[in-house]
């Protein structure tokens, strides 16, 4: 798997050196209602549908709950409700919508779910078309994104994932 | 290949630490009988194996090191040198520089310290003490040095009558008689043939009076060491000159017979002393030299090893992460055996029902109403009822099957466990230095004894009990134990005593440290927590003496009347529970003023499963730990009062606060009627009892723990998580936490 990743990359790469660009990461990008956000397949170990998740008492409403993939209790987040936005499955005490996928995400040893509504396309970051976002890091619930990717005429939000996992172990 | 040396340095250190655990207790139990030769062979074995290991891997400070202790225990093997307390401390150091030492290299670095050398300064003192045998130094071959040079003990040489005689003749003709001992080089080519030019060069420059072993033995079997008495004319250096043969020896050592010699060999000869025979020393060299045509290295080691090498071949040495996967993997079965458990319940329940319904037409009495021709129903009704019957008999079989599968992975289960288990000597082996260095700070006399080093406990388990185990010791020490003149005074025996012992009873393992010092009076307790103001006047004041111990549990509470440098700083009680209970066990104490104090602490058997109460709250599973649970009981709505906004059940005269699960978790009132039927699960917290509340209690069920990210999950009152039966996740709840929250909560609302 790890490697497939690595050798796709690879060949691209090689592709694009022809091509006379550099390419900087892909990603998945993925809906949460109208917006479109991505993330970079380094850290996606796998992306599942919902089957249950459990909601732990006592917890932020930021974490949705938890779920059993493969006999580990993972946790699963609500991006939509860490960027402020309504999440219609807040505080439920078990969700099974099955519309739903979940991306798995894995940095370092921490690995947790954030929950999207649909995916959108794979998608590939260059010097060409992505921009670093420092600008972004102004607005304080912003700070959980690196860049802004262009794809066609839409604007696409990389998300930086060890921003979010401290944003996320900061939360009570 | 980096790998590889990884591997080594990594399998090397591992070894490395057990042993010097092996070797602080030899050293102990040297300073108690300094004639001990099974310790006196422990210790050297012990010395002997890490120089040899940190050899192989390049570590060359730790090979040093340990071959300085070596050289100084083989003396005490041969009783050249006493053990005194001052020889036995200078060895513990020892033994503790060479544990930095071997924690630097874990660590990938050298250890640097002053303390070395003046350690091995203390060391090559000792060693230098005594006048050694004519020794000469290691000549490196040209293919193989020796680890250690060869050593020449004349006092044990099989010599006979005649050969004494011989020597004295010899020595009569105002000739050098000279006891010489090779070590050959078992790497080379002609090595069978060595011995023999040996013997002829000998030959012709002397009279070759012995040699060990004989010519006979020699011309069947290589052996790696030889030794020959001889009578010469020449002095020693040519000999050892002219029979040093480059390639073909690794080693000489002399002994030059004199007649005060000679007089030492006839007296060791005639007091029967049973020549500990070099033909059996040689006799292990050739074994090793068949072990060196494997590969290993055939050192000169003592001949216990040969059985240490057997015992270790039984054992295999596994990654503990690769037994807790298999483990994790074992979990799993565990849940879905309880999911086919549940659903044979399922299918007994249904076949009763289907047959109570159906009697009269499985007995073919009746015949279902079917439509259509008479022969076709009749047909299927047959066809219906011998398919029911089968089915009946499927799921006969089935539930034969679960029962089955049940017991073959209970006992999977309890094997697995039994691999993750290691003896608590593990734990137990580092006190008995601990307290003796406490002890002589101090100026105090103890006597620690120690029991049931044998009983296992999971090898999770054996860094978390250490501390509060520390702690515990170093209070019986410090606080317990008096000193010897007050002991005198009392008339108690000048030494105190510690037990510390361990035993299995039940599904727990019971670990006690009971001291015959001074004990602790509970009044006392009481006093100092008023000062404190630890607790209300009227509460305190109620307290039974039971009750008021528990109070030494309480975060801050100290009753050391001086903070000391060992314990006392009144952060200490607090934490040995809390780190007990941290690994699902609990700790009790009873104590008689003036005769001494016992903690018990009682621990799970294992951490990976345990007894749960599978309880049920707003349609989540949780699982109560049920060694915390005391008993459950419903609630009659009567016998609940209402104490400070605060309800409490009043069970057997005695109230007990209690706190609803769906309020703690869900934040939902707690109110009771006479409809509803709520069940009261009493559990301990230390020596309080509180109840918590909870509408629907499914049972005892074995419970596979989950843990949770607590980086990311941080739910009060849940210590992790489980699968239950039906696939749902059921959460195992922190009863001590919840309690301390409440009581937190509580005294908030007042």
């Amino acid at each position: 798997m790890e490697e497939n990743k690595i050798l796709n990359k690879k060949i691209d790469k090689e592709q694009n050196t022809l091509r006379n660009q550099n390419i900087l990461f892909q990603g998945i990008a993925f809906y949460l209602d109208d917006n479109i956000y991505t993330l970079d397949v380094m850290y996606i170990r796998s992306i599942i549908t919902v089957k249950k998740i459990f909601r732990v008492p006592n917890t932020t409403e930021k974490v949705l709950g938890v779920l059993n993939l493969r006999g580990s209790i993972l946790p699963v987040y609500s991006l939509k409700m860490i960027l402020e936005l309504d999440d219609p499955l807040k505080n439920q005490n078990v969700i099974t919508d099955e519309e739903k996928f979940i991306i798995m995400v894995n940095k370092d040893k921490d690995v947790f779910g954030i929950m999207i509504d649909s995916i959108y396309k794979k998608i590939v970051a260059t010097n060409e078309n992505y921009r670093e976002g420092n600008f972004l890091k102004q607005w304080a619930k912003n700070f959980i994104f690196g860049g802004v990717l262009l794809d066609e005429d839409k604007e696409i939000l990389v998300i930086n994932i060890e921003n979010m996992l401290k944003y996320m172990i900061s939360l009570k | 290949m980096e790998d590889f040396t990884k591997e080594l340095e990594q399998d090397f250190l591992e070894e490395a630490f057990s042993l010097i655990d092996n070797l602080e207790s030899s050293l102990l139990q040297l300073e108690g009988n300094p004639s001990d030769t099974k310790s006196i062979n422990e210790v050297f074995r012990v010395a002997h194996t890490i120089k040899g290991g940190a050899g192989t891997v390049g570590f060359e400070e730790i090979q040093e090191f340990t071959h300085l202790i070596e050289d100084i225990l083989d003396m005490v093997r041969k009783d050249k040198i006493k053990l005194s307390t001052d020889n036995i401390t200078t060895l513990l150091e020892s033994r503790d520089i060479l544990e930095k030492m071997l924690n630097a290299r874990a660590a990938g670095k050298v250890y640097e310290d002053p303390r070395i050398a003046q350690n091995t300064g203390v060391l090559s003192r000792l060693k230098t003490s005594v006048p050694t045998a004519v020794k000469t130094p290691a000549v490196p071959a040209a293919a193989v040095t020796p680890a250690k040079p060869v050593e020449l003990k004349s006092d044990k040489l099989p010599l006979t009558n005649e050969d004494l005689s011989l020597i004295n003749e010899a020595l009569s003709k105002n000739k050098n008689v000279f006891i010489l001992k090779y070590m050959l080089n078992d790497k080379y080519e002609m090595k069978e043939v060595s011995s023999f030019q040996l013997y002829s060069l000998l030959n012709d420059n002397g009279e070759i009076i012995k040699i060990i072993p004989s010519l006979d033995e020699l011309e069947t079997e290589f052996h790696r060491e030889v030794v020959f008495v001889v009578s010469t004319s020449k002095d020693a250096e040519y000999i050892k000159d002219k029979t040093f043969l480059n390639e073909m020896i690794v080693d000489i050592a002399l002994i030059v017979v004199d007649s005060k010699k000679l007089s030492e060999l006839e007296s060791s000869n005639s007091t029967g002393e049973k020549p500990a025979d070099i033909s059996e020393e040689s006799k292990t060299d050739g074994d090793k030299t068949g072990d060196k045509k494997n590969g290993t290295d055939g050192d000169d080691e003592p001949k216990d090893d040969a059985t240490l090498e057997k015992r270790n071949l039984s054992t295999l040495r596994v990654e503990s992460w690769k037994v807790d996967n298999l483990l994790n993997l074992l979990g799993e079965l565990v849940i879905a055996k309880s999911t086919y458990s549940q659903l044979d319940n399922d299918f007994d329940r249904i076949t009763t029902d289907i047959k109570t319904t159906m009697k009269e037409f499985l007995n073919g009495i009746l015949k279902l109403n079917l439509t259509g021709e008479p022969e076709v129903v009749s047909e299927k009704n047959t066809t219906l009822s011998k398919a029911l019957t089968q089915l009946f008999l499927s799921f006969d079989t089935f539930s034969e099957n679960v029962q089955k599968i049940n017991r073959i992975s209970s006992s999977l289960q309890e094997n697995v466990m039994n691999m993750r288990m290691v003896p608590i000597q593990t734990v137990f082996s580092r006190f008995p230095r601990l307290i003796r260095d406490i002890a002589s700070k101090l100026d105090k006399k103890i006597d620690l004894i120690i029991e049931g080093v044998e009983t296992e406990i999971d090898k999770g388990m054996v860094d978390d009990i250490f501390d509060p185990l520390i702690h515990l010791l170093r209070n019986a020490v410090d606080h317990g134990i008096e000193s010897p003149e007050v002991r005198r005074s009392q008339g108690k025996a000048e030494v105190g005593k510690i037990v510390l012992k361990a035993a299995h009873e039940g599904d727990s393992i019971v670990i006690e440290v009971t001291d015959d010092g001074k004990g602790i009076d509970p009044e006392a307790l009481r006093e100092k927590a008023l000062a404190t103001k630890l607790m209300d006047r009227t509460v305190l004041e109620r307290m039974a003496h039971r009750e008021l111990l528990g109070l030494i549990f309480l975060p801050g509470f100290s009753t050391a009347k001086e903070v000391s440098n060992l314990s006392g700083r009144g952060v200490g009680m607090d934490i040995v529970r809390k780190k007990i209970e941290e690994i699902g066990g609990n700790v009790g104490i009873s104590t008689v003023k003036g005769k001494g104090t016992k903690f018990i602490i009682r621990l799970p058997l294992t951490l990976a499963i345990i007894q749960g109460l599978l309880i049920v709250v707003e349609g989540m599973f949780y699982v109560i730990p049920v060694a915390s649970v005391e008993e459950t009981v419903i609630i009659n709505p009567k016998n609940l009062k209402l104490i400070n906004g605060n309800y409490a059940l009043e069970l057997r005269d005695k109230l007990i606060p209690i706190l609803a699960l769906k309020n703690f978790f869900y934040g939902l009132p707690f109110n009771i009627q006479e409809s509803t039927k709520e069940y009261c699960i009493v559990t301990k917290f230390g020596e309080r009892q509180v109840g918590i509340v909870v509408s629907e209690v499914i049972g005892e069920q074995d419970i596979v723990i989950k843990p949770l990210n607590t980086k990311l999950i941080k739910s009060p009152g849940i210590s992790a998580a489980t699968i239950v039966g039906n696939g749902d996740i059921g959460y195992i709840i922190d009863t001590s936490q919840i309690i301390s929250y409440y009581f937190k909560v509580g005294v908030k609302n007042k």
